[in-house]
C-alpha cells in the first residue's frame, strides 16, 4: 500500500497542478451526507439498446449508500456492509450482508467508489490518479484474478463532486453513470431516514433543486 | 485332580502359566491389540449388510478428523490467532492435511461447465413458480436484476440466461455448514461479539493409535500454548475422536491403576488384620496375578484385541480371585499348629469347586448377548476365576506348608457375632425377615426407570462434551451420526430415489426440525426432474415473459438461439457431474457401485427430531435410514427387556444345581438371601434415582452367582462352619472393596454396575450366615 502510495505521490509530484490522493479524499469527504440525482446507461449483450435508469443518490459517509430508481420503475436500495434493504411498491425487504458475503462487498465496494475511499479501493485495484482539484480522473484495474474475472475497469471523473462512473465488465457490457445536482449537507437527508436504525434530530432539510 | 500328586500339579500348573504368559506377552505386543474406540464393541445392527458397512466407512472416515474452531473477541484476533494455531500445528507435523485457507473459487469456474445444462437445472423457487405457469415472476426478477446495482458478474451473459436461473440455482446450492461464511479466505463464524475461525485436520492413522493419540494431544496443547501467548483472550474449541480417544484411555488408565490399587491396598490391610502374618498376604496376589493374567491372555487369544472396557472390568475382578486362597488361609488359621497343607485343601475342596462352578455359571449367562464386550468380560471372568481356582488347588499347597498363626480366639468371635445376629431371628422369624426387606424394596422397584441410551458406556469429559456442543452449533454438522443410504438398478434411478426422500425431508428443513441435508440430487437432479424442467423452462421463450424482454430491446434472434439450444439440450449424467469442481462437496456422497447396486449417502444436518427422520425412509423404495448410536440404544433395550429371562434361567440352571445337591427345600433356601439381595440392589437404583440399564442386570447375574457361591461354603461347611463363616466375610469385604471401587469409575455404565454389586453383595454377604443352620431344620 505504502509503495503504490508513494509511486502515485512520486509521478503526481511531476505535474504542479497535480492532486494527491490526501486532497481528493478531503474534497470530496467534506461533509456527512452527499446526495445527487443519476442517469444510468448500462450497454447489455444481447440487448439492442441501453438500459437507462434515472434516480436519486445519498451517500453517508459513515457507511451506506441509498440508490433510489425512479424510472423505469421505482425501488430503492439501502446498501451498507452489514445490512441490505430492498423497498419497492411499499414493500420492505431486509437481507443480512452477513448471510450474503458477495452483496455485502458490493456494497463496500460501491461505496468507496462514490466516497472516492482510496484506502478501501486500494486493497482491491491497482489506481491510477490524474488531473486537477477542478478536473479529476482516477482509474482503477482489479489487482485480483477473482475481480479480474468479473470487471475490467473503471472511472470515476469528477471536479468538487463526482460527476461520472464508468464501469466495464469482463463480459463487455458496461455501465455509465452521470451525477448531477450534487448537495452535500451535515444531517440525514430525509430519503435516507426509512433505512437509518435511529434517525438523527435534525432542523431542516438542506435545499436543492429539481433537477431532470 | 486331588489324586495328582502335589509337585506333579504344581509341574502343570506352572507350565500353564508360562504358557499363557507367552500368549498374553504375543497378544498384546501387537499394535492395537488394546482397543479404545467405543464403536468396536458395537454389535451389526443393520439388516443391510451395505448400510453397516457404509456406517463403518463413514465412521472410520470420521474418527481420523479434528475439527477446531479458534474464538476471539474481535475478528481481526480471531484471524491473527487461528494463523498463529494453524502454523504451530502445520510445523508440529501430526495431522497429514490440515485446511484453514480457502483457495479463492471463481464463481466462473464453478458456473461454466453447468451451463450446457442450464435449462434442466432450476432452483427450488423457480421450479414452483413455473409449475403454477407463474413466468412473470421470472421475468420481474429478471428486470430488477438489470436495473440493480447489485448485480454483480455472477451468472451468465444475459443472452445465455436472459431470467438468470443458472445463477439463482447455484446461488441456492451456496455451501453452508452452521454459520460458517467464507470470509477473506477463511472459513469464519460470528456470534454476538465472538468471532471465530474454522480449521479441520485428518490424521494420518487411526484416532485409536494411543501413540498418535500422545502426539495430537502434545501437538494442540502447544499450539493451544501460543495461540495464547498471541492472543490472551482466545478460546479454542476441539472436535475430533483422537481428543475424546485420548481422554477415554487416560481416564481408564487412571482407572484401571485406582481400581487395582485400591483394592489392592485394601485387601493387603485386611489380610494383615486378620492373618497377622506376611505369608498369606504375600500369596493371596498369586491366584489375583494368575486370573488377571488368564483373563488378559485367553481374551486375547479368543478375540485377537481386546477392549479397555473388558481390562476395566477384569481388575475389579481381582476380589473374586482372592476368595479360594481365603478359605485357604482361613482353613490354616482354623488348624493352628495342626496344619497339614494337603488335608487343609482337601477339606475346602468340595467348597471352592462347586463355588466356582457355580459363579462360572453366573458369569456364563452373559454369553447369551451377541455384544463383543459382553462375550469378552464373560471369557476374561470365566477363564481368571478358573485360573484363580486352579492356583489355590496346586500352587498354594506347595507354598503354604508352614503352619500359621492360632486362629481359634478370632474363629470364635466370629462364630459368637453370627449366633448373636442369629438369636432373635430363630424359627419363621427369619422368613418374616426376608418379607420384610422384600416389602421395604417394592417402592423403590416401582420407582425403576430404565435407560439404553448408549453413552452409558462413553462419557466424555464435561469440558470436551461442551467444546463438542458448541462448535456444532457453530460449525453444523450432525452428532449421531446418522444417514440414510439409498439404493437403485441404476444412477437415474437413484437419483429418483433420493428425489423422493428430499420431497419429505422438504418439510421437515421448511419446519426447522432439520437444519438442512445434503445429497447429490441437491446438485444433480434425476434425468426425470431434469426433463420436466426443460419442459417448464420453454415456457419462458415464449409469451408474457419473453415479450417483456423484448420490450426491453432483447434481440428477437437471442431467444431464437435460446429456443434451439433448449431443443437439442441433454441431461447431466451422474459420471460427467462428478468430475465438475461444483461436485467437490458432494462427490463423497456417490458410494459407487456395490453388489452391481448403484448406492448414495443423503447426511441429515442437526435434528431435532429423529422419529421423523426414521419415518421419512418408511415405505421408500431403496432407501434406508441408519442410525448407529440409536440401532445399539435399542439393541440394548431389547437385551435388558430379555435379561430378566436370562436372569430366571440362571436362577433356575442354580437352583437345578443347588436341588441336585440338597434337595429342592433346601436349595430354595440357599437361594433366598441372592434373591432378596437382587431385590435390594434393584430397589437402590429405584430410591437413588439411577437408571435401570443392561449393566445392572449383569451386575444381578455376579450377585446370583457370588450370593450363591456363600450359602454353598456355609451349607459345606460342616463342622467348619466358623472358619467358612470367616472366610466368606473375608471374601464378601474383598469383593466389595473392588466392586465397590467400579461405582467411583467416570463411566456411568460401570458405575452402576459397581452400586448395584457393591449393594447385593453386602445384603448377600449379611443374610447368609442366617441360614447356615436351616439344613438341620430341614
Amino acid at each position: 500500500m505504502k509503495r503504490i502510495f508513494a509511486a502515485a505521490l512520486l509521478g503526481l509530484s511531476t505535474s504542479s497542478w497535480a492532486l494527491t490522493p490526501a486532497e481528493l479524499a478531503a474534497q470530496l469527504n467534506g461533509s456527512p451526507f452527499v446526495e445527487a440525482d443519476f442517469v444510468q446507461d448500462k450497454q447489455v449483450a444481447g440487448l439492442s439498446r441501453p438500459l437507462t435508469s434515472r434516480g436519486h443518490m445519498v451517500l453517508a459517509r459513515d457507511g451506506g449508500v441509498l440508490w433510489r430508481i425512479d424510472t423505469p420503475y421505482a425501488v430503492s436500495y439501502f446498501l451498507s456492509e452489514h445490512k441490505l434493504v430492498e423497498l419497492a411498491e411499499g414493500r420492505r425487504e431486509d437481507k443480512d450482508a452477513d448471510a450474503l458475503p458477495w452483496l455485502g462487498q458490493i456494497a463496500k465496494l460501491m461505496h468507496a467508489l462514490l466516497a472516492a475511499d482510496l484506502a478501501t479501493l486500494e486493497q482491491q485495484f491497482k489506481l491510477e490518479l490524474s488531473g486537477t482539484a477542478g478536473d479529476w480522473s482516477l482509474v482503477l484495474a482489479p489487482k485480483d484474478e477473482r475481480m479480474g474475472a468479473v470487471l475490467r475497469r473503471i472511472e470515476v471523473q469528477g471536479g468538487q463532486g463526482i460527476a461520472r462512473l464508468a464501469l466495464d465488465e469482463a463480459s463487455g457490457d458496461t455501465t455509465r453513470i452521470r451525477f448531477a445536482g450534487t448537495v452535500k449537507s451535515a444531517t440525514a437527508p430525509a430519503a435516507l431516514l426509512p433505512f437509518q436504525e435511529q434517525s438523527p434530530v435534525r432542523e431542516e432539510p438542506p435545499v436543492r433543486e429539481e433537477p431532470r | 485332580m486331588l489324586r495328582l500328586a502335589p509337585r506333579f500339579r504344581f509341574g502343570l500348573w506352572l507350565a500353564l502359566m508360562l504358557v499363557l504368559a507367552g500368549v498374553a506377552w504375543r497378544g498384546y505386543g501387537q499394535a492395537g491389540a488394546v482397543q479404545t474406540d467405543l464403536m468396536a464393541l458395537l454389535p451389526a445392527t443393520e439388516h443391510n449388510p451395505r448400510a453397516e458397512q457404509a456406517a463403518a466407512a463413514l465412521a472410520r472416515e470420521g474418527e481420523r478428523r479434528s475439527l477446531f474452531l479458534v474464538g476471539a473477541s474481535s475478528r481481526a484476533a480471531a484471524r491473527r490467532g487461528a494463523e498463529v494455531f494453524h502454523a504451530s500445528l502445520e510445523r508440529s507435523g501430526v495431522y497429514a492435511a490440515l485446511r484453514f485457507r480457502v483457495p479463492p473459487l471463481q464463481a466462473a469456474a464453478l458456473l461454466t461447465p453447468f451451463a450446457p445444462y442450464r435449462f434442466g437445472l432450476l432452483g427450488e423457487t423457480d421450479r414452483a413458480a413455473l409449475q403454477v405457469g407463474d413466468t412473470q415472476a421470472l421475468a420481474q426478477r429478471s428486470l430488477k436484476r438489470l436495473f440493480s446495482p447489485l448485480a454483480g458478474g455472477v451468472g451468465l451473459p444475459l443472452a445465455q440466461d436472459p431470467y438468470a436461473t443458472l445463477a439463482d440455482w447455484l446461488a441456492g446450492r451456496a455451501w453452508r455448514a452452521g454459520r460458517l461464511q467464507l470470509d477473506e479466505g477463511l472459513l469464519a463464524a460470528q456470534d454476538g461479539d465472538r468471532h471465530y475461525v474454522f480449521l479441520s485436520g485428518e490424521l494420518e492413522g487411526s484416532a485409536f493409535d494411543g501413540e498418535l493419540q500422545a502426539r495430537v494431544a502434545t501437538a494442540v496443547a502447544a499450539a493451544e500454548a501460543e495461540l495464547k501467548a498471541a492472543q490472551p483472550d482466545a478460546e479454542l474449541l476441539r472436535l475430533g475422536a483422537v481428543h475424546y480417544a485420548a481422554a477415554a484411555r487416560a481416564q481408564a488408565e487412571d482407572e484401571i491403576s485406582t481400581i487395582g490399587l485400591g483394592s489392592g491396598l485394601g485387601i493387603a490391610l485386611l489380610m494383615l488384620l486378620v492373618f497377622r502374618r506376611w505369608q498369606p498376604l504375600a500369596l493371596s496376589y498369586l491366584p489375583v496375578a494368575a486370573g488377571v493374567l488368564a483373563g488378559a491372555a485367553v481374551c486375547v487369544a479368543v478375540f485377537g484385541r481386546v477392549h479397555v472396557i473388558t481390562l476395566v472390568f477384569g481388575a475389579s475382578l481381582i476380589g473374586g480371585a482372592v476368595d479360594y486362597a481365603l478359605h485357604y488361609f482361613v482353613a490354616q488359621l482354623e488348624d493352628g499348629r495342626r496344619w497339614d497343607a494337603q488335608a487343609g485343601l482337601r477339606r475346602i475342596f468340595p467348597g471352592i469347586s462347586f463355588g466356582v462352578a457355580a459363579a462360572s455359571l453366573g458369569y456364563a449367562g452373559l454369553v447369551f448377548a451377541p455384544f463383543a464386550a459382553l462375550q469378552q468380560i464373560t471369557v476374561y471372568a470365566v477363564a481368571g476365576l478358573a485360573a484363580a481356582w486352579l492356583t489355590t488347588v496346586a500352587a498354594l499347597p506347595l507354598l503354604l506348608r508352614r503352619p500359621g498363626r492360632d486362629g481359634s480366639a478370632l474363629l470364635a468371635g466370629t462364630l459368637a457375632l453370627a449366633e448373636r445376629l442369629e438369636r432373635p431371628l430363630a424359627g419363621a422369624r427369619l422368613w418374616l425377615l426376608f418379607a420384610a426387606i422384600v416389602l421395604a424394596c417394592l417402592p423403590g422397584l416401582a420407582r425403576l426407570q430404565a435407560d439404553d441410551d448408549i453413552h452409558l458406556l462413553h462419557q466424555p469429559p464435561a469440558d470436551l462434551k461442551a467444546q463438542e456442543d458448541r462448535l456444532r452449533q457453530l460449525a453444523g454438522g450432525t452428532a449421531g451420526g446418522q444417514f440414510f443410504l439409498v439404493e437403485a438398478g441404476s444412477a437415474g434411478e437413484l437419483l429418483e430415489r433420493e428425489e423422493a426422500l428430499g420431497a419429505r425431508l422438504d418439510p421437515l428443513v421448511a419446519s426447522g426440525s432439520l437444519s438442512e441435508y445434503t445429497a447429490l440430487t441437491r446438485f444433480l437432479p434425476s434425468p426425470a426432474r431434469q426433463a420436466q424442467n426443460r419442459a417448464l423452462y420453454a415456457g419462458l421463450l415464449d409469451g408474457a415473459a419473453a415479450q417483456s424482454l423484448l420490450d426491453l430491446g432483447l434481440e428477437p434472434a437471442v431467444l431464437e438461439r435460446l429456443r434451439a439450444e433448449l431443443g437439442q439440450a441433454k441431461d447431466l449424467e451422474l459420471n460427467e457431474f462428478l468430475g465438475m469442481a461444483g461436485a467437490t462437496r458432494v462427490r463423497p456422497l456417490y458410494l459407487g457401485v456395490l453388489d452391481g447396486r448403484h448406492a448414495s449417502l443423503v447426511m441429515p444436518g442437526r435434528s431435532t427430531d429423529f422419529a421423523a427422520l426414521a419415518a421419512a425412509a418408511q415405505g421408500l423404495a431403496g432407501v434406508s435410514y441408519v442410525d448407529k448410536a440409536g440401532s445399539v440404544s435399542r439393541l440394548f433395550t431389547a437385551y435388558r427387556e430379555n435379561a430378566s429371562l436370562l436372569v430366571s434361567l440362571a436362577f433356575a440352571a442354580v437352583f437345578g444345581l443347588l436341588a441336585w445337591r440338597y434337595g429342592p427345600r433346601l436349595g430354595l433356601v440357599a437361594m433366598l438371601p441372592s434373591l432378596v439381595a437382587v431385590a435390594c440392589a434393584l430397589a437402590v437404583l429405584g430410591y437413588a434415582g439411577l437408571p435401570l440399564t443392561l449393566f445392572n442386570i449383569i451386575a444381578l447375574m455376579l450377585v446370583l452367582g457370588i450370593g450363591i457361591d456363600y450359602a454353598v461354603f456355609m451349607l459345606e461347611g460342616g463342622a467348619h462352619e466358623a472358619a467358612t463363616l470367616l472366610a466368606v466375610s473375608l471374601s464378601a469385604l474383598t469383593t466389595m472393596l473392588s466392586f465397590g471401587l467400579l461405582a467411583l469409575s467416570q463411566t456411568p455404565a460401570l458405575r452402576t454396575f459397581g452400586l448395584s454389586v457393591l449393594v447385593g453383595i453386602a445384603v448377600a454377604h449379611t443374610l447368609t450366615p442366617l441360614i447356615r443352620n436351616r439344613r438341620k431344620v430341614g
